[in-house]
């Protein structure tokens, strides 16, 4: 069967059985379908929205927070067909290879496997997220027309480059609904169903394997689905949550015997104005402060603490973007002319610049989704996310300003001013990157990790999770590229599962 | 109290300095002043080779809660022994440690602890 199919109209009680059942039709649950097409094997996408946002559907996703201030639940995430990409930013970087190692100064931390593993999907991931040529940290030779990088001293900091989600001409960032609707409708062995809740997984009676999956619409019709294998793709938040309903066979939830499923929340966080960055001569390439916009290349400078510093100086990941030109005040005058006086450098140019930042935040378990007392339309408990963010966090990113503002002194080029310290100042200024990761984490060992190094979920013959729930450690590079790329890689275990 | 640091025109190498210090772009910075304040006092000699000595005392002011006038002062004498103020900051910014933070501003610490002194002899 191929086309869309509207669970309302699916009669209740009627059972189906495919060979693959993926649930969530976003970045993730897309990108395996379009991996999985050329092969023989059936498959069922379901997906709890249509192809637009409606608010009722919306709705199934709106749980608690408490703890560290912390964006509404229902608001970091869309629940329609191409899910949170329609309205992502689009900001892409594959991850780096120190965000794969276990780091013993960094507890929790390390995937699997390193990140040779995943790279030879980039390619791929890196087109359908549609990047256009895989660049990255060569991107001073390709924006090269618009300037140069800031020559800065040697040392632990270095412009880093991101690229951009592009669908067509002017319309950016891909949405992945949109832009690969009518290819999954193209694809012949797979059932697409739209308004199609997944509200509960059953397992066997043996508790090792899934047997169906219970599915729900918001008019009222509920129908079972038989998959001989099942992935989960339903975003960060809600992998936990089906995860953790899922309650009747296994009464801690499902792959939950370690107590893990829902802890190691994470998300970037993005407070602005972290900084004030001075150039001496005011010579600042546009790619710093804006997308250069070459072809079918949109690249981004920032600065990012090197593999070698994270590790010499025991921080994690981080990015730091220029912003807006701001006034200094007196004070900041007054360093700027006494120190450039010093140095003998001309300052009579100069320009002060507002920094930003993505910051990765230290594995930490009790930063935890659970289930909360209340239920949504559709009988399903709510989340509860508990946030927390060690001071430590913001101590470790002031480490690597401290550093650049370093390398620009030691160069004669400029300095810094690090414009936040205190708790209540970084809170002051918080935004979140919407990046939703952690919750089924993947480790080799079951009591670690929720899911393995194949993202199948321990101790489950036929459950795969897909998407950045199993993220283990996040590095600072936005997730959507790097979760494409594992769900291209996880289609291979995909396959392999039907010889 | 420990001697003044033994100061010549060659600690501060200022050769670029009349043209080191000036307006910011719009008229931000209004420099070189007309009236140019001047230092007293034991350190005058080095702070007045500053181009505006009223800017580096008003980066001493920051720096004082964190930097004492006396450290400062013997700081400097230890390490200038006729070498120029700019080696000194080219020491300190070497490694992070050479660096000081004067509300918020990452500045090499001989620049910081010159700021210092001038805050007190201004
Ligand atoms: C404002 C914002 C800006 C962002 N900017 C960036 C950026 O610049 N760069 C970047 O890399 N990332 C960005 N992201 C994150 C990015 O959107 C996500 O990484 C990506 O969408 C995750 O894809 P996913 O398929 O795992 O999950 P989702 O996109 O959340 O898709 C999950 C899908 O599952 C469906 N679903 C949920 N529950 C069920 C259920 N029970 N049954 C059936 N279907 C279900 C949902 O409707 C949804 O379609 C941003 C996110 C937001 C919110």
């Amino acid at each position: 069967m191929s086309g869309f199919i509207d669970a309302r109209a699916v009669p209740s009680g009627t059972v189906i059985e495919t060979d693959v059942a993926i649930v969530g039709g976003g970045a993730a649950g897309i990108s395996l379908a379009l991996a999985l097409a050329p092969t023989p094997l059936r498959m069922v996408m379901l997906e709890s929205g249509g192809l637009g946002f409606d608010s009722k559907a919306q709705a199934l996703y709106s749980g608690e927070e408490s703890g560290y201030p912390y964006l509404k639940l229902d608001a970091s995430r869309l629940r329609y067909l191409g899910g949170s990409t329609n309205h992502w930013g689009g900001w892409s970087r594959p991850l780096s290879e120190i965000d794969f190692e276990a780091r013993d100064w960094m507890p929790h931390s390390g995937w699997p496997f390193p990140r040779r593993e995943i790279a030879p999907y980039f390619k791929r991931a890196q087109s359908l997220v549609e990047c256009g040529p895989f660049v990255y940290d060569h991107g001073a030779r390709w924006a090269r027309s618009q300037g140069a990088p800031l020559p800065l001293a040697e040392g632990g900091v270095y412009t880093s480059w991101f690229q951009f989600s592009r669908m067509r001409g002017s319309v950016l960032p891909t949405h992945f609904g949109q832009r690969y609707g009518d290819d999954i409708k193209r694809i012949p062995r797979l059932s697409s169903f739209l308004h199609a809740n997944v509200t509960a997984i059953r397992l066997a009676p043996d508790a090792g394997r899934v047997e169906r999956l219970d599915i729900a619409t918001l008019s009222g019709k509920r129908f079972t689905l038989k998959p001989k294998l099942t992935v989960l793709a339903c975003g960060a938040m809600e992998n936990a949550r089906l995860l953790l309903a899922s309650n009747d066979v296994a009464s801690q939830g499902i792959g939950n015997g370690a107590d893990l499923v829902g802890r190691f929340f994470a998300d970037h966080p993005i407070p602005r104005d972290t900084a004030t960055l001075v150039v001496f001569d005011g010579q600042l390439a546009p790619f710093y402060t804006n997308n250069a916009i070459l072809g079918s290349l949109i690249l981004r400078a920032t600065f990012s603490p090197t593999e070698d510093f994270q590790r010499r100086r025991k921080i994690p990941a981080s990015l730091t973007t220029v912003e807006n030109e701001v006034k200094l005040d007196e004070l900041g005058q007054a360093a700027v002319v006494t120190v450039a006086n010093v140095l003998g450098v001309d300052a009579t140019g100069a320009r002060a610049f507002s920094t930003g930042c993505g910051m990765e935040l230290v594995p930490d378990p009790d930063r935890r989704l659970t289930l909360s007392g209340e239920h949504d339309a559709l009988g399903l408990p709510r989340l509860k996310l508990h946030m927390r963010v060690a001071q430590s966090n913001f101590d470790h990113y002031r480490t690597a300003l401290k550093e650049l503002g370093r390398q620009l002194l030691a160069a004669r080029i400029g300095m810094i001013r690090l414009n936040r310290k205190s708790r209540q100042d970084w809170i002051g200024v918080m935004d979140w990157g919407n990046h939703h990761m952690g919750t089924t984490r993947m480790a080799a060992d079951p009591k670690q990790g929720v899911v393995d190094g194949d993202c199948k979920v321990h101790g489950i013959a036929n459950l795969f999770v897909a998407g950045s729930s199993v993220f283990p450690t996040y590095g600072a590079s936005n997730p959507t590229l790097n979760l494409v790329a594992l769900a291209l890689r996880l289609a291979t275990h995909v396959r392999k599962q039907f010889p | 109290m420990s001697p003044p640091p033994k100061l010549s025109r060659r600690t501060l190498t200022l050769g670029a300095m009349a043209a080191a210090v000036a307006a910011f772009a719009g008229g931000l910075y209004e420099l070189p002043k007309l009236l140019r304040r001047h230092a007293h006092g034991e350190h005058a000699a080095l702070i007045n080779l500053l181009a505006d000595p009223d800017a580096a005392a008003m980066v001493g002011r920051a720096a004082k809660s964190d930097i004492a006038e006396e450290s400062a002062a013997a700081d400097l004498k230890t390490r200038l022994k006729g070498r120029a103020l700019a080696d000194l900051a080219r020491e300190d910014d070497a490694d992070l440690d050479g660096l000081v933070e004067v509300e918020g501003w990452m500045v090499p610490l001989a620049i910081a602890e010159l700021c210092v002194l001038a805050a007190q002899a201004m």
